[in-house]
């Protein structure tokens, strides 16, 4: 059974469940409270993951960290028709790679920004803000290319990847961070259709299309 | 002449993609803009009438749209409550509706004014070329800057003529450029709030299609370069 160690309102968790939904899989979850508890930074979690963030995944025995890499996991092993991460296609590993990255810089910006807003996180929420723009603006003229080319996702595959799903969460929920998307027109076309992908669940600030 | 009452690009035509709705601003006024699924553009107070959410977070239903909060929906074109679903059975008031601004498709974008009927002030909607449309329009461009910084900018630096004519600024949001590689430019202001502003440009001939994406991707390399340098300093 897949086991995920997960918070409610957290962008990385929901990636996390949005791929095990859109694979058809059954999960059992366990909740921590990160906010106001700071489960995530007790001593029985940093047994499980030594950096103190959710989400962790368990399956059978194996245990893993990090957001980007559960996504690698769950695809590479549960998804039959290869096309979430399509181990057989460099290009398009490569790609993804690169876009599981560019999440990470999302999080560091326009997720924190939101921690601030959100749950009081002591950090400078205007440079947080400030930040999201660039790598927004990569990624609005990385779609924008993308459509005038005739593909829907960010990568080159005619179909979403885990790179679509990476970059998502923390996108659709910069509002809750005071970063306006109106910017950005390519990335709201995207997410829309994002929202569109059969099987896909919202979360709470995630609104469906 | 009044700002309000003069036409202004909000969006290329074809960005306005079906059941989606556009979020974008016009001297800062927040714009929801919608296509229906018989092609007729609609450009509405981003708010809906019953609880003030915005509509753009809400559905476009093809020939309505429906508001996130209570789920009332607005017809295309006149924007009229249709539907209230606490209500059901009971017809909405006429004086329901979403509040609409002229909305207009040409030269490949959508544009729209705030105030005024009829021809109002300033040009008509379009590039101003007669018949003649853009041969390709390209990516528009979001800058956090005032518009007439802007406009100034590209006046100054867009043109590199051949013969070393400099850009002409046709009017405070119309700039117009002679460019060595790419011919006649044309560049539109959209001024999305006092501190923000969309350059949306179009190529007045066609390049050859097998060098659009090439020339797309030029063309916006050097309008974001102008941007930066826009907002690196103030007024560059």
């Amino acid at each position: 059974m897949i086991r995920l160690y997960d918070y409610v309102l957290s962008g990385n968790c929901y990636k996390i469940r949005l791929l095990l939904s859109l694979l058809g899989l059954e999960w059992e979850t366990r909740w921590i409270d990160f906010h106001p508890k700071r489960e995530h930074k007790s001593e029985w979690f940093l047994g499980l993951n030594p950096l103190g963030q959710v989400p962790v995944l368990e399956d059978g025995d194996f245990r893993l960290r990090d957001a980007q890499a559960i996504l690698v996991y769950l695809a590479a092993k549960h998804d039959e028709r290869g096309r979430w991460y399509p181990a057989g296609d460099p290009r398009t590993l490569g790609e993804i790679a690169q876009w599981l990255a560019f999440a990470d810089g999302i999080t560091a910006t326009a997720s924190a920004a939101r921690l601030h807003d959100g749950i009081f996180f002591e950090l400078d929420a205007d440079r947080a803000r400030a930040g999201a723009n660039a790598p927004f603006r990569v990624l609005d003229e990385h779609l924008w290319f993308q459509e005038q080319e005739g593909r829907e996702w960010l990568c080159a595959p005619g179909h979403p990847t885990i790179a679509d799903l990476a970059c998502f969460p923390y996108v659709a929920l910069s509002e809750e961070g005071g970063v306006s998307r109106l910017p950005y027109p390519a990335i709201r076309r995207w997410t829309d259709r994002v929202k569109r992908i059969p099987g896909f669940i919202p979360m709470s600030g995630v609104l469906v299309a | 002449m009044s700002r309000e009452r003069r036409w202004f690009p909000v969006c290329r035509g074809e960005e306005a993609v079906p059941r989606h709705i556009v979020h974008t601003a016009l001297l800062g006024q927040e714009l929801a803009v919608w296509r229906a699924d018989d092609g007729t553009v609609n450009a509405w107070e981003n708010r809906c009438p019953h609880r003030g959410v915005r509509l753009s977070v809400g559905t476009n239903l093809g020939d309505r749209l429906k508001c996130r909060y209570h789920g009332w929906t607005y017809a295309s074109g006149s924007g009229q409550c249709l539907e209230r679903p606490a209500h059901p059975g009971e017809a909405p008031p006429r004086i329901v509706k979403a509040r609409r601004f002229g909305c207009v498709e040409s030269d490949g974008y959508v544009w729209v004014r705030l105030a005024g009927e009829g021809a109002g002030d300033g040009p008509a909607p379009g590039f101003g070329r007669g018949t003649a449309p853009p041969g390709l329009t390209l990516r528009s461009i979001h800058v956090w800057a005032p518009a007439a910084a802007v406009a100034d900018a590209l006046a100054r630096h867009a043109g590199e003529a051949p013969d070393g004519s400099p850009a002409e600024a046709v009017d405070p949001y119309t700039v117009r450029s002679a460019h060595a590689e790419a011919g006649e430019i044309l560049y539109a202001m959209q001024p999305v709030a006092d501190d923000e502003t969309i350059i949306h440009a179009a190529l007045a001939e066609a390049p050859p299609a097998s060098e659009r994406i090439a020339v797309l991707r030029r063309e916006n390399g050097r309008v974001c370069a102008l941007r930066d340098a826009i907002e690196a300093s103030g007024s560059p």
